[in-house]
């Protein structure tokens, strides 16, 4: 495999459309440009799919289809989000439906609540955003509190905070208005702080009320 | 532009989604108002991170390798 990635592709491969490719040159291109992908591709399956196995058999059949398709891409254009609505399609044909989508009324009624307490909340208690309160999560709290979020926010802010894709590439691979993504991101991310405040609460890294803190200070 | 602007756009302006006209309005009101200096800063610093500590997963070695075999 690595003969294929150490050559070097000559210009005029660029530029070329790959229906017009040699088997080999386009071996060479999926290489370069698909390829390198992967690792994001993984833990973006990883986060939607909640297994293991689902996502290594969906960034597999990205690829298989990716390549299939790849005459449908044009080289030099922005093939990340190319692949990533190809995975995103094959979640939503094959995965989605066997998924339980648990605690999602809960969240749902929930979720004003949220809205109104979590920016107040934030604010009062912690003073200052570069302080200690971020250094003291753990990877883990990060990544459980994603996981545990709704698909629907969880995809936005895994695409959004994660593989820096714009609002516009976003609602292209998920399939949804340019508003949808925007509220969805605005309303996970508060879900998401409002859980890390309490984790942090629990765990005395915050103050448990915003009086403590004024007492004290 | 006033807090109660900030308080709609902030978003934009931390997703990078924002015309730099208005980036430029945006940075204005900060110099004068530490609240909104403070929800911008903390949005800012709350995105980076989440990239930084959800970065962690990589694909299995043997899925990378069972890839490139089938492409080949």
């Amino acid at each position: 495999m690595n003969q294929a990635t150490d050559e070097t592709t000559t210009d005029n491969d660029e530029t070329k459309p790959i229906e017009d490719m040699t088997e080999e040159e386009k071996q060479e291109v999926f290489g370069e440009e698909a390829l390198p992908h992967l690792n994001a591709l993984y833990n973006y399956a990883r986060s939607i799919s909640h297994s293991k196995q689902d996502a290594e058999d969906l960034v597999q059949e990205t690829f298989m289809r990716a390549y299939r398709y790849f005459h449908q891409y044009t080289p030099g254009t922005n093939c990340k989000a190319w692949l990533f609505t190809i995975l995103r399609n094959l979640y939503n044909t094959n995965y989605k439906q066997y998924k339980k989508t648990p605690d999602q009324v809960h969240y749902e009624a929930e979720e004003e609540i949220y809205e109104q307490i979590v920016n107040e909340d934030l604010t009062a208690v912690i003073k200052d955003p570069e302080e200690e309160f971020f250094e003291n999560i753990l990877p883990d709290e990060i990544v459980n509190a994603i996981e545990d979020l709704p698909e629907k926010y969880r995809s936005c802010i895994v695409l959004s905070d994660v593989e820096d894709f714009s609002y516009k590439e976003i609602s292209e691979i998920l399939d949804v208005p340019i508003g949808t993504v925007m509220s969805r991101l605005h309303r996970g991310r508060n879900i998401l702080k409002k859980k890390l405040v309490n984790y942090a609460k629990d765990k005395g890294i915050i103050p448990e009320d915003e009086d403590v803190l004024d007492d004290e200070d | 532009m006033d807090c109660r602007q900030i308080l709609k756009l902030y978003q934009l302006y931390v997703d990078q989604e924002m015309d730099n006209s208005m980036v430029d309005l945006v940075k204005q009101h900060m110099e004068n108002c530490p609240d909104c200096q403070y929800r911008v800063k903390f949005e800012v610093k709350f995105s980076t991170i989440i990239r930084k500590k959800f970065k962690t997963r990589s694909a299995p070695d043997d899925l990378k390798e069972r890839i490139k075999k089938k492409l080949d």
